[in-house]
């Protein structure tokens, strides 16, 4: 298939996942990715002595040996895996409340067993909660093998939990099971992963997303998200691909309704069989196509989806280990109240957040900092329109003091924190947008909302013959394994294209 | 479970929790906010613009050696920046593209850029800069860079800068803005020159030195006339204990000439300095690079090396002993960067083939090591080489 081309526009993990897997079906790929490193929101950064994860807080569907999850298969299947260590992380979350601690591990039986613990008097509601989620699992592990459409008029009987989850909220879930506000903040207090908060948030990608880590447990990469970038180039360029960095795509050429090229920054101009953008749809759309090329069927289906928070980070290098602080675990969220509404619409100020992470990467990887010291995140989800509309002299004092301000909350908690800091960055709406290119710096492309859960994302087809998108903007969504999932997608469309394949399954190695 | 399997499944049953879902999708329709298409670029751009030009509206002949362009925004307003950041200018030189780092050293509260330049002896952007640069040219810069600032979350209220020469730059951003502010720490200055008269900016720093009780300024001179009544010698470690009362609680920060790099952080560690308390400023090629820890000796500066580009059917011959970018450039190959000191990563680019040589205090990701990356701005061709751009 060398006498076929395909182009990535841009080498966020969807696009670096579309392109290794068509390099690997002999196709001849070009990425181009505008920044000097591979990734997009899934790299690193360094200062001074401290080297910083930029994004990652937990990678879900890896799994242990024996246990591997559908991520992990996935990179299996573009020959990624072999190339990154996973390094397992033990529990799920902390959550920290105002007036309780709660430490939530992985695995089904031990995680119910968590909220029981708290809340011994709504054993029963919990537990028909933690099995409508796993029959709903269980049901879209099915609902993949269906090939035939009378099989999938039978499926509203078989699998009930699955089709009600499409069209209700987490919050609905759990109205019926759950009553203390302490107990559905708790069970919800990953809300900030998925971008919503549960009173919006799609009850199937909550469900669906949260099974991945409770069966098969969170993990780390060693050496940071960079080095799964970074592998992701080399399986590329072993199969006769190449990424080019520093040259981003400008235009993409379209003739006869048909993708047929892109002109790059560096001003190459590249003919090519298909176009996959790791860029975003609106971006492609506006700028890159030019929307009087677009039909306007897309450009409203656009308009009318709703762009996902951003992020606010303090990245702080200590000079001291954060276990002795009192951070004894990866990942903590703390909370300011039980109300998530109050939390999510606070996003849309300047205010100091009442509800964010804080990441201790030296907990999974005890050499992830030079010995004594450690690597100390809090991410707040933000969105960026309060950032957008504030003058470029005010930006730093806005970003400094509500890094001062989250600091001095967080050293509350873990008290000595803030006495040990020897490097501070701060990152915001803006940083995102710069080196992503996303609209609003959106760290999952359009809402989990009901109009936004999985089966509802805009497809991998792109709005033009041979355009197709491999990104958090599409199908799968946002997050690290649904957009090296949307690569294998774009890359199954692809090859619809090419030779009429259908059913993904085919394409992927058996469970490893 | 694969998320990945619902996507290929549910697909085709997708029309049936749609009409389940259609009242729960109208109503979160009805949502809190405005959708925003707004183009990511426009936003970032203000902020940190890939490129924006700057005339040159006034020259200031500082010293004999030395002279200060004033840069004033042709369109744009210049990006904001923190005193002690520095800007990459872009330049032509003799037909060859390149550019180099110069800390801006007027304070982040003027509407113009002051790039302070000091011709090197055997310079080539500096010797251009110094003598052929005229007010009306315009220059695209790209920046700012550089963490070498005062940051109030880490940093102690009480400020060392040791600068030597051209050094005292982003110093003078930072005192400039702390007395424009009038706010700000204790700040000691400490400026080793070579003689009296390759002080620059020597009567504002005294100026400031005698109206602001929280500035201290101490000069440093290595050649002095006889009749020079202060510091004489370099900041090692004697004259550093004699002109601080006490280091401890300090943070301390080094920009200088690459030799004074070795000598303060010596001085400090004998004071009892932590690492962790000294920030340095990033200083570019050193001007031997044989001198530098970890050079095989065995080989020349003046010896030639292949270069090959991947891909193209570019190669030249490049000497051991000079930044393989500068070569680079040299033969036409443009490659982005901006600190060409080898701590920003912006010219990241793959080692195929054959060995370079990195000092230590070049700033790699350690995934980039574990695949083979090098910064360019500061890797040496030891032999042939094959790089990837
Ligand atoms: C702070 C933070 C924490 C996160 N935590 C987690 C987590 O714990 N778990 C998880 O699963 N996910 C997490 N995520 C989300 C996850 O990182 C993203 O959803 C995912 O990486 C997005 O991948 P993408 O394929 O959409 O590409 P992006 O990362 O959005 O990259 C797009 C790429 O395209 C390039 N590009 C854009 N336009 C052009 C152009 N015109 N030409 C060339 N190139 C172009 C960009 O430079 C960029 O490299 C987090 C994100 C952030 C920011
Ligand atoms: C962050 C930063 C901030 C800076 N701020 C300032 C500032 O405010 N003011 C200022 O004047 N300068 C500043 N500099 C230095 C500046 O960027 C240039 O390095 C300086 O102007 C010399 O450039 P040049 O092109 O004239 O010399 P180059 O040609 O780059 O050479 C510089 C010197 O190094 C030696 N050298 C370089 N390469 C070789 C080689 N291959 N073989 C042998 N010798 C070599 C030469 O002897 C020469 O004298 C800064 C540098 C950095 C990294
Ligand atoms: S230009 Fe900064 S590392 Fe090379």
């Amino acid at each position: 298939m060398k006498d076929k081309r395909a182009i990535v526009v841009g080498a966020g993990l969807g696009g670096l996942s579309a392109a290794a897997y068509l390099a690997r079906a002999g196709l001849e790929v070009d990425v181009f990715e505008r920044n000097s490193y591979p990734g997009g929101y899934a790299c690193s950064f360094v200062r001074g002595p401290y080297e910083f994860e930029a994004s990652l807080h937990e990678l879900s569907g890896i799994g242990p040996p024996g246990n591997r999850g559908s991520c992990y298969r996935v990179l299996e299947g573009c020959d990624v895996a072999r190339r990154v260590e996973f390094l397992p992380i033990d529990d799920f979350y902390t959550s920290i409340f105002p007036d309780f601690t709660v430490r939530v591990p992985h695995g089904w039986e031990a995680a119910e067993e968590a909220y029981c613990d708290q809340f011994p008097r709504e054993r029963k509601g919990i537990s028909r909660v933690m099995q409508a989620m796993r029959r709903i699992n269980d049901a879209s592990a099915e609902a993949s093998k269906i090939t035939k459409a009378s099989d999938a008029l039978t499926l509203p009987f078989k699998a009930g939990d699955l089709v009600r989850s499409m069209g209700i909220t987490v919050a609905q879930a759990l109205d019926r099971e759950m009553k203390d506000p302490g107990l559905k903040a708790l069970f919800t207090n990953i809300w900030g992963y998925y971008g919503l908060p549960p009173s919006r948030l799609s009850w199937l990608l909550f469900a669906v997303a949260n099974a991945s880590y409770i069966e098969h447990g969170p993990y780390h990469v060693k050496g940071t998200t960079q080095a799964l970038s970074n592998a992701f180039v080399e399986s590329i360029e072993d199969n006769g691909g190449r990424v080019h960095l520093r040259d981003g795509v400008v235009s993409i050429e379209v003739a006869d309704g048909r993708a047929t090229g892109v002109v790059t920054g560096q001003g190459g101009r590249h003919k090519a069989d298909f176009v996959v953008c790791s860029a975003n749809p609106i971006t492609t759309c506006f700028s890159l196509i030019g929307p009087d090329k677009v039909p306007a069927d897309y450009l409203k289906a656009l308009a009318g989806r709703h762009i996902a928070v951003s992020t606010f980070n303090v990245y702080m290098g200590l000079d001291h280990p954060a276990a002795d602080l009192g951070l004894d675990g990866h990942e903590f969220f703390i909370n300011e109240g039980y109300d998530y509404d109050d939390q999510y619409l606070r996003m849309f100020t300047t205010d100091r957040p009442s509800y964010w992470a804080v990441t201790n990467y030296n907990h999974a990887d005890p050499e992830f900092s030079p010995p004594g010291t450690s690597v100390v995140v809090l991410t707040a989800l933000v969105d960026y329109t309060p950032w957008a509309h504030l003058p470029a002299d005010r930006y730093r004092e806005t970003k400094d003091r509500i890094a001062r301000e989250m600091i001095e909350a967080t050293d509350r908690r873990f008290p000595g924190l803030k006495d040990h800091l020897a490097v501070v960055e701060v990152s915001t709406p803006i940083t995102n947008m710069r080196y992503s290119g996303n609209p609003g710096g959106s760290i999952l492309g359009f809402d989990y909302d009901l109009a936004g859960s999985p089966p509802f994302r805009l497809s991998n087809r792109g709005p033009l013959e041979r355009l197709f998108f491999a990104n958090a903007w599409v199908r799968m969504g946002g997050g690290m394994e649904t957009c090296i999932t949307s690569g294998l997608f774009a890359y199954g469309e692809v090859m619809k294209d090419l030779r009429g394949t259908r059913g993904l399954a085919k394409l992927l190695p058996a469970t490893g | 479970m694969a998320l990945r399997d619902l996507a290929d499944g549910l697909h085709d049953v997708a029309s049936i929790g749609l009409v389940l879902g259609k009242q729960m999708v109208a109503d979160s329709l009805a949502d809190v906010r405005d959708v925003e298409p707004g183009l990511p670029d426009e936003l970032v751009e203000r902020l940190h613009p890939r490129r924006v030009p700057g005339r040159v509206a006034e020259i200031i002949e500082e010293t004999a050696s030395t002279r200060t362009l004033r840069l004033v925004p042709v369109g744009e307003p210049f990006p904001p920046f923190r005193a002690g950041q520095f800007f990459a200018l872009l330049c032509e030189v003799g037909g060859v593209r390149t550019s180099r780092a110069y800390s801006v050293s007027s304070p982040p509260t003027r509407s113009y850029l002051d790039i302070t330049v000091r011709k090197m002896p055997s310079g080539f952007v500096s010797v251009y800069l110094c003598e052929e640069a005229a007010v009306g040219d315009v220059f695209e810069l790209s920046g700012p860079g550089g963490s070498f600032y005062h940051e109030p979350m880490t940093d102690s209220r009480e400020l060392v800068f040791l600068a030597g020469g051209s050094g005292v730059t982003p110093f003078m951003s930072m005192v400039r803005s702390f007395a424009d502010l009038d706010a700000g720490p204790r700040v000691h200055l400490v400026y080793g020159s070579r003689t009296l008269d390759d002080v620059i900016f020597e009567d504002e720093l005294a100026a400031m030195a005698r109206t602001h009780e929280s500035f201290r300024l101490d000069l440093v001179i290595s050649e002095p006339p006889d009749e020079f009544s202060g510091c004489r010698g370099f900041l090692d470690a004697p004259m550093l204990s004699s002109l601080l009362d006490g280091a401890e609680g300090k943070t301390f920060f080094i920009c200088g000439p690459h030799a004074m790099y070795g000598l303060c952080t010596g001085a400090l560690e004998g004071l009892g300095v932590s690492p962790a308390s000294v920030k340095k400023e990033a200083s570019g090629p050193p001007p031997d690079i044989t001198l530098v820890e970890g050079w095989p000796k065995k080989i020349k500066p003046s010896k030639k090396a292949t270069v090959r580009i991947e891909g193209t059917r570019s190669s030249f011959e490049a000497l051991c002993g000079e930044p393989l970018l500068n070569s680079l450039e040299r033969n036409g190959v443009a490659v982005e960067n901006l600190c060409r000191s080898g701590e920003c990563g912006v010219c990241r680019s793959q080692l195929v083939s054959g060995e370079v040589f990195m000092p230590a205090s070049v700033v790699l990701r350690k995934a980039d090591v574990a695949f083979g990356y090098i910064h360019p701005c500061m890797s040496y061709p030891l032999g042939d080489i094959t790089i990837r751009l």
